[in-house]
């Protein structure tokens, strides 16, 4: 193989990949790339076996062919180059011999044989979707996405398209769950619709963390189908699949709460920074917050042996019953992050059951933190 | 000025089967698994000139002391005359640290006026330890925990040592590196090879001249030890850290349903322990050792919310079965309960466990009632009650 391309062009390829090698994988070929040089393009492939990341630059090619490299050590060896021409050419033992400018290097490289198999997905039925509208359905359920490997049916989002063909994706890690239920731009559900998404599906987290990472929301149009047990999502010349999680998601619609007469309004940053005000006194280990609603307001209140006690009141707009519940706190600040609103409403019904977090403008979301017991 | 007491039994496993077989008294006694494959746990003081110690392959130990008697250990009794240790320490102090079923720390900062000295509070304890239990300890005092646990160590058996306050550095600055805690033959090669031989060597060494040679945190550690530098807290609660039953059987068992039917039994007697103790548990942990190599296979998970309740165990304890071996012949099942917290601190409620689930940890709270107005075993769970 021998190639003539831009630093930078290759540079933002190279980036795509990073997410995907790992440097600590027992397969050493995991941390490698794949490049294959053919027609006038250069493609790229890395692969943790889970996720798979493939996209593809122009380039002149002078002789095609593949080489496998070191995936972190060749991004950052074409990172610090200056703007030009880089010519990488391969040597017999499978090394790279890399010039550009005043620079000469060589480097180590495998045989491309050994890397693994990347799934094939020409041809494959795809779905486009707007991307914005899907980066924000990953954004408002990814943080309540399960890191606990002994219940691996929540270490993902779940995916599916309803009864109703609207896009529903919820993720839960048994302490808070986040539900979406949107008609993103551009994607059309037809009979052709693989049953599997109609189903449900459940994504990993680091594939969906993965997709934010690489996906540019002003670029080209994004698209997603599913072969195998993959989702595939394709953006420009990237391609991502991830391997779906096995297992089945839980009936979630069983602990969401039905709506109650007990909803507060509240302001959403006076009540974010009334928490983390009151959260310098809760306790390091538990992070636990209590919250008490009354007609009279929101009054926030922790304590800690270590540290004291703290409390403050914020106005609410409330009529129901005086009621009150603790909650870790970091899980109530997540949500409000990811609430777009000014306003928010907050239902709590009692000490032990699950709490509704509404934003006022967005009728399609919802997230429930369920309390600690006191 | 913080006075810390480290109290540390004398060859405690020997000294308990001294005690309860006076025809061991006298002798050089091993405490191991009869195998000469097992390893010494403890050496009886008899034992020990014949260069036996703790850790020490048996076989190795044996060549050493051919006319040790070797006595397998009885962990139930220890463990029992451990707590009465413990008792008896509290009856001066409550903050207590147990390291170990042997050894704890102590705070006796300001309690001058009720014991008198230091070294008049240690033969106090040592005293009252004694009449309960007929054993003897040392005890090391210090104005930090590192300092106690060394001194400790200086006079043993029978011993107490206290590091003059004022004075550390220049009372420790003698003795050999492998005094420091944390350090190991392994380190302490490395530290010899630089030529540090003494505590002091290491008190006196330039900070950035060892940074580069040991790393940052851990040049840092011992340089703060050798100069008697030790902020840590005697800590009660780390005393703790899990909850276990286990069983040797009778006969080898095969087979997930044989395993869990064991295991079962095991949960009921943690979590009894958990409630008595007024701790919730948020990990689960089963062990199995298999008879044909004596090798022992842990398997470990996370309860969905944290819980005194046996099932709640039991079944995040079955869902890790399918990961471990159950099919070789076994013969010792455990069950243990780690990541505890007071029962009365707050915990994160669970969505997917169902209301009925937490009625059972109410449930058994009755049970333990019950059990304790009439007696174990009265009433049972139908699944472990054993057939008549």
């Amino acid at each position: 193989m021998k190639i003539r391309i831009s630093r930078e062009d290759l540079s933002t390829e190279l980036y795509k990949l990073q997410g995907v090698v790992s440097q600590r994988s027992t397969l050493a070929i995991l941390s490698n790339a794949l490049l294959e040089a053919d027609g006038d393009t250069l493609t790229m492939h890395a692969t943790d076996l889970d996720i798979s990341v493939s996209t593809s630059c122009p380039c002149e090619v002078i002789e095609s062919g593949r080489v496998t490299l070191q995936a972190k050590n060749l991004f950052d060896i074409v990172k610090n180059l200056e703007d030009g021409e880089i010519e990488i050419e391969t040597e017999d033992n499978h090394w790279a011999k890399l010039q550009s400018g005043s620079v000469n290097c060589r480097i180590v490289g495998t045989h491309p044989d050994d890397f693994p198999q990347i799934p094939e997905t020409t041809g494959l039925e795809m779905y486009p979707i707007a991307t914005d509208h899907l980066l924000d359905m990953i954004d408002k359920t990814i943080f309540s996405i399960s890191t606990e490997d002994a219940r691996p049916n929540l270490t993902g989002a779940f995916f599916k398209l309803t009864d109703a063909n609207t896009l529903l994706m919820v993720s839960t890690d048994g302490h808070r769950l986040s539900k979406i239920e949107a008609n993103p731009e551009k994607f059309e559900a037809s009979g052709s619709t693989p049953q599997q998404l109609r189903d449900g599906i459940i994504i990993p987290r680091k594939g969906l963390h993965e997709l934010k990472r690489v996906v540019d929301v002003k670029g080209a149009e994004l698209a997603f189908g599913l072969k195998d047990n993959n989702i595939v999502f394709k953006h420009g010349p990237l391609t991502l699949s991830v391997r779906l999680i096995d297992g089945s998601f839980p009936d979630f619609t069983q602990v969401l709460p039905k709506e109650s007469d007990k909803k507060a309004l509240v302001d959403k940053d006076v009540l974010q920074q009334a928490l983390k005000f009151v959260s310098l006194f809760a306790s390091p280990k538990t992070h636990n917050v209590r919250l008490a609603l009354t007609d009279e307001g929101l009054e926030l209140y922790a304590t800690d042996p270590d540290r004291g006690e703290g409390l403050k009141v914020v106005p609410v707009e409330y009529t129901g019953p005086a009621v009150k519940a603790g909650y870790n706190f970091k899980y109530l600040l997540d949500v409000l992050s990811a609430v777009d609103g000014d306003e928010v409403t907050v239902e709590i019904i009692d000490t032990l059951s699950p709490t509704l977090v509404r934003d006022t403008t967005r009728d399609e979301m919802l997230f429930v933190v369920m309390p600690m017991r006191l | 000025m913080r006075i810390i007491f480290h109290m540390d039994m004398d060859a405690f496993y020997a000294a308990v089967e001294q005690r309860d077989n006076p025809e061991l008294q006298g002798l050089p006694v091993i405490i191991g698994g009869p195998s000469k494959r097992g390893v010494v746990s403890t050496a009886s003081y008899e034992a020990r000139p014949f260069g036996v110690h703790s850790a020490q392959p048996m076989a190795q130990a044996l060549r050493r002391c051919p006319e040790a008697v070797v006595v397998k250990p009885r962990m139930s009794v220890y463990v029992e005359v451990s707590r009465q240790i413990m008792e008896v320490l509290h009856t001066f102090i409550p903050v207590i640290e147990p390291l170990s079923l042997d050894e704890a720390f102590m705070d006796m900062t300001g309690t001058e006026n009720l014991f008198g000295p230091p070294v008049e509070a240690a033969m106090a304890i040592k005293d009252a330890i004694r009449a309960k239990t007929e054993l003897s300890c040392s005890i090391g005092i210090g104005s930090n925990k590192f300092l106690a646990k060394l001194a400790s160590d200086l006079d043993k058996p029978d011993g107490i040592t206290l590091v003059p306050f004022g004075n550390e550095r220049e009372f420790i600055a003698g003795l050999p590196i492998r005094k420091l805690w944390g350090v190991g033959p392994k380190s302490a090669e490395r530290l010899e090879n630089l030529d540090l031989m003494t505590i002091g060597d290491i008190a006196e060494a330039d900070i950035s001249w060892l940074r580069e040679r040991l790393g940052k945190s851990y040049a840092d550690h011992i340089h703060a030890l050798a100069n008697a530098q030790d902020a840590r807290s005697v800590n009660p609660s780390r005393g703790r850290k899990s909850v276990g039953s286990e069983t040797t059987l009778f006969d080898d068992i095969q087979g997930v349903e044989a395993v869990k039917k064991v295991f079962r039994e095991q949960c009921e007697s943690v979590a009894r322990s958990l409630r008595k103790k007024n701790l919730r548990a948020s990990g689960v942990r089963l062990k199995v050792r298999y008879s044909d190599t004596f090798k022992l296979s842990t398997r470990q998970g996370p309860l969905p919310e944290p819980s005194s309740d046996s099932m709640a165990l039991y079944e995040a304890g079955c869902a890790l079965m399918d990961t471990i071996d159950l099919e070789s012949p076994i013969r010792l099942v455990g069950a243990a309960a780690f990541d505890l917290n007071d029962g009365d601190e707050p915990a994160q409620i669970d969505m997917f466990t169902t209301q009925d689930r937490r009625k059972t940890e109410t449930l058994e709270k009755t049970l333990d009632a019950i059990e304790e107005k009439f007696g174990r075993k009265v009433l049972r769970a139908s699944s472990v009650r054993k057939k008549d």
